[in-house]
């Protein structure tokens, strides 16, 4: 499904401050699987999901997305590839204040010009699975840690993406609602949604709905030579 | 093209509700914004709806007029000038004219006496050219249609006076009463008020008193054979020039005025006025320009993460650079029509309040006149070229670098 | 030079679209220098980013040129009062050498950043930016005529002097009458014109259907439906605008966009616009068909371009024909 072959990541080229985020990873994330990647902060956990996610590019190496080569693609291409393709769940929930959960979950689909009446039904559809419909009109100021995170995750949902990406779901939340989430987690699973996850939670990568783990170190697999 | 149309509401509507979400950061901006487009627009609107008065006023006036200058200067006009003039092929009459200035040392002000032309008013109107008007170097004259002074000289009656508005609220005096003048000799010499002029015209009238030539040779002591200035006017306008040529040629101590030069003078004079205050007011339009760039770039960290957000679930630079291109039309709509029904308001129906002295004054006796609205389409181009451009263009590269946020600055940014 | 807010909204104006333009034109060099579109190197993202900017600023400089355009002539046609011998903005335009040729590099300017536009949208379509070293490249093309037009402008403006009662005589002006625009136009007959315009537009048209249908003469409908700008704009000044005016011997390209004439003219001339931009955009589209990634997307941008100018002209042509049609003016 992805395939990633010797992707590097350098931030500030020629400046003093030059670092290089990623040194060269090979990898292959199969379709309707739950992969964990995981790894000390500053392992390059977050870089390299946000190539793989489509929203920035190597400095070198090749990406490839259902066998198509999407390195070199124009940012332009890049988002509409990301906004079909995959569906964002981030640590931080990043909700937009001051708008309501409904207006939140609609928002990635408003650049695809979609009619208002069929996307406000779908965004409804999936607020009441996640048991959010009471809410769906509150704003976003007003929800519990866990319904703001079920809001992003119905965000996430809204565009029918094939890839689920989370990034420190578990972060900010308590045991029994991180359970709540990888019993979501399954559910995706379920649909044939692929999913990746990048976590160092212990309660994530040893959950038995996860396929595959991942370990980076240093902007490189586990294991391998540096 | 539907899914296009579908889009742009969508980013409308967001745009609509960020920018509520953010009321006090955008107020500030509008009011000053408002604030600037008033400004510049009662400067435009008031100077050009005077020069529209001023020229439908001068429109009026005779086409050409001819004056005597001795050592330079704008002397009396000997009878014989006429007589020779209307010699000349191609005129059709020639009229002398009898005006001046008197100061009134009480009240401060400066009046203009005038004696209204011979012809009564329905005469007048049958020889339309002839209509007899006062203009020195610009303003003051007469009517336009019924304004004002369609008196004849034989209706005043001899010790009597018709006034213009100004006079009478200044002296506060009305119909009946009599005003005591000083004549060139320095004798008392009262004059009743049989009359005030219509306020239709007062910007043009309202210094203005009207008397008979008898009271008014006496008041200036002005002999018979002389008048202030000749009005002439011509059977065919395409001659006024030759003419006027012929009539420098036989009396080279004159000096014609051909109406349309008066029309050009006054026109730049205005036009200078309002293009001074622009400039002068430029500086203020560069502040605010300074403001909104600033406004624009130095977005607060909310808004940065707003943006990370959109980018990072799927909306492209381009999306954010078309929301701050509405986010810029919404604010300077608002602004612009706001600034502009105030500018109009305040100019049309308030008398410009606000600086009414600064762009008139050339009288302490006011004049109290309503200005015909008008606004033309040239000026709300000129205003949005001075106001809306400036600051859209101020906008344009805050708001690109605001959309070239990282998509993934979403992911990377810790804590609330 | 003349203080009135008109003229220096003008300046204002030019200046700024000189400003933008070459400050786009300056990244389009760049761009066009240093575009490697297989690099992910931050530099190759930095010019990506630059792209957005350059568009975003062209397309604005694209709406500015063409409201700018119409301040100049509403400005003209505040002034004309002030120079002996002008009866409309015509005369004042003619006061001096620059008025015209000013005049001629908004239009061609205007129609030049249209052109640009369409290259851009097109390019946009494809993912590996096909088009990107020539539209800079004309974009560099681009900038020296602006910025020669912004010259003009204020060689114009600045040398313009109202011809103004002087202090101490009465200065008689030499009253000789500045001939207006084109006096060879005006003098152009009118009916055979009137038929001139109409074949024209009918050649348009039927190209342009026909590309439009089958795909084909593409070429032949963009070289037609710039014939036909160019006999529009001649047969308004020689015979519609006589209709408009209902007057026989005012042969005046810009009295109809005034308020008197209900702004008529803004219509006719933005109708003339949208169809010659669009129609020169054909042409302008055409060679790059063959690209691989544009392949797909040309040919429905084509048929776009061909509908627009296709229906800018159709209702140019109504309008004028209504027009003439209820025009008191007979010939």
């Amino acid at each position: 499904m992805i395939e990633l072959f010797d992707v590097r990541k350098v931030f500030n080229t020629g400046k003093p401050s030059e670092y290089s985020a990623l040194n060269g990873i090979s990898l292959n994330i199969s379709s309707n699987k739950v992969t964990v990647l995981t790894g000390p902060s500053g392992s390059g956990k977050t870089t390299l999901l946000s190539i793989i996610g489509c929203m920035s590019r190597p400095t070198a190496g090749r990406v490839k997305l259902s066998g198509r080569e999407i390195t070199s693609l124009p940012e332009r291409f890049l988002t509409d590839i990301r906004r079909k393709t995959f569906g964002f769940i981030f640590q931080q929930h990043n909700l937009i204040k001051g708008i309501t959960a409904l207006e939140n979950v609609m928002l990635p689909a408003y650049p695809l010009g979609e009619r208002h009446g069929p996307l406000k039904e779908r965004a409804m559809h999936l607020l009441d699975r996640l048991d959010l419909s009471r809410k769906a009109h509150s704003r976003i100021e007003w929800l519990s840690g866990g319904e703001a995170q079920r809001v992003g995750i119905v965000r996430a949902l809204i565009n029918d993406p094939s890839v689920i990406i989370a990034d420190e779901p578990t972060s900010n939340l308590d045991t029994k609602l991180s359970y709540r989430f990888l019993e979501i987690v399954e559910t995706f699973k379920k649909d044939g949604k692929t999913v990746l996850i990048t976590s160092h939670d212990p309660l994530v990568y040893q959950a038995s709905v996860v396929d595959e783990v991942v370990r980076l170190r240093d902007g490189r697999l586990e294991g391998e030579a540096p | 093209m539907k899914s296009w149309i579908e889009k742009q509401k969508y980013i409308i509507d967001f745009t609509l509700s960020s920018l509520l979400r953010r009321k006090v950061k955008n107020i500030g901006l509008l009011i000053l914004y408002a604030l600037i487009v008033f400004i510049l627009a009662s400067v435009m609107f008031f100077t050009h709806a005077i020069k529209k008065e001023a020229s439908l006023v001068l429109r009026e006036s005779p086409e050409m007029i001819v004056q005597k200058v001795v050592a330079g200067r704008h002397d009396l006009m000997p009878l014989r000038y006429r007589d020779e003039i209307l010699k000349i092929r191609g005129v059709q009459a020639v009229e002398g004219r009898l005006w001046g200035y008197y100061f009134d040392p009480v009240f401060g002000a400066n009046y203009t006496l005038l004696v209204p032309p011979a012809t009564t008013a329905t005469e007048q109107a049958e020889t339309e050219p002839m209509r007899t008007v006062v203009t020195e170097n610009e303003h003051r004259h007469g009517p336009e249609e019924q304004a004002m002074p369609l008196v004849g000289a034989e209706t005043i009656g001899a010790g009597n006076i018709v006034i213009g508005n100004g006079i009478a609220r200044v002296r506060n005096a009305g119909k009946g009463e009599f005003i005591l003048f000083r004549t060139h000799a320095g004798e008392g010499m009262p004059l009743r008020i049989k009359d005030t002029l219509s306020s239709a015209s007062e910007l043009v009238s309202s210094d203005l008193i009207l008397m008979t030539e008898p009271d008014f040779r006496r008041f200036f002591g002005i002999p018979e054979n002389y008048v202030t200035d000749l009005a002439v006017s011509v059977r065919n306008p395409e001659e006024l020039s030759t003419i006027a040529a012929k009539i420098t040629r036989l009396f080279p101590d004159s000096r014609p005025i051909i109406r349309d030069e008066i029309l050009r003078t006054y026109d730049s004079i205005f036009n200078w006025r309002g293009g001074m205050m622009i400039v002068i007011l430029s500086a203020a339009v560069l502040a605010f320009v300074i403001f909104a760039w600033d406004k624009a770039s130095g977005l607060s960290a909310g808004e940065r993460r707003e943006i990370g957000i959109l980018k990072a679930i799927g909306w492209e630079t381009s999306d954010i650079i078309r929301m701050k291109f509405w986010e810029g039309a919404v604010i300077s709509l608002t602004a612009f029509l706001a600034g502009v029904i105030l500018a109009y308001i305040h100019v049309f129906f308030t008398h410009s309040l606000v600086f009414e002295p600064a762009l008139k004054g050339w009288s302490t006796l006011y004049p109290q006149f309503k200005l015909m609205p008008f606004v033309s389409a040239e000026q709300l181009t000129t205003l949005f070229f001075l106001t809306v451009v400036p600051y859209t263009v101020s906008t344009i590269v805050p708001a690109w670098r605001a959309a070239t946020i990282d998509p993934d600055a979403a992911m990377r940014h810790t804590g609330e | 030079m003349i203080m009135h807010p008109a003229v220096i909204a003008n300046i204002i104006a030019a200046l700024t679209v000189s400003l933008m333009v070459v400050y786009s034109a300056y990244y389009g060099l760049q761009i066009y220098r240093h575009w490697n579109i297989e690099s992910g190197s931050e530099l190759q993202l930095t010019l990506e980013r630059r792209t957005y900017l350059v568009s975003t600023l062209l397309s604005y400089t694209f709406g500015l040129q063409l409201i700018s355009l119409f301040l100049y002539v509403f400005t003209a046609d505040t002034l004309y009062p002030l120079f002996v011998g002008a009866m409309c903005a015509a005369g004042a335009l003619s006061v001096n050498a620059f008025g015209y040729p000013t005049l001629i590099l908004k239009v061609g300017n205007f129609l030049l950043a249209g052109l640009w536009l369409v290259l851009n949208h097109a390019d946009n379509q494809a993912y590996d930016y096909p088009l990107i070293r020539k539209k800079y490249l004309l974009l560099a093309v681009i900038a020296p005529f602006i910025v020669a037009e912004t010259i003009v402008e204020l060689a114009y403006f600045l040398k313009l002097d109202a011809n103004v009662i002087t202090s101490c005589c009465g200065a008689l002006f030499s009253s000789e009458r500045v001939e207006g625009l084109g006096s060879e136009i005006a003098a152009l007959p009118a009916l055979p014109t009137l038929w001139a315009f109409y074949i024209s537009i009918a050649a348009a048209l039927l190209s342009g259907i026909y590309f439009y249908l089958r795909g084909k003469g593409g070429y032949v409908y963009s070289a037609l439906a710039v014939v036909a700008f160019f006999v529009s704009i001649v047969a308004i000044i020689s015979c519609i605008s006589l209709y408009i005016y209902e007057l026989p011997t005012h042969h005046c390209p810009f009295c109809i966009i005034m308020e008197e004439y209900n702004y008529i003219g803004y219509l006719l001339y933005i109708l003339l616009f949208s169809a010659v931009v669009a129609g020169a955009g054909i042409a302008v589209l055409i060679p790059f068909r063959g690209i691989a990634s544009l392949s797909s997307a040309i040919p429905s941008l084509l048929r776009r371009l061909a509908l627009t100018s296709i229906v800018s002209y159709t209702a140019f042509a109504s309008v004028v024909t209504y027009r003439i049609a209820i025009s008191n003016l007979v010939m």
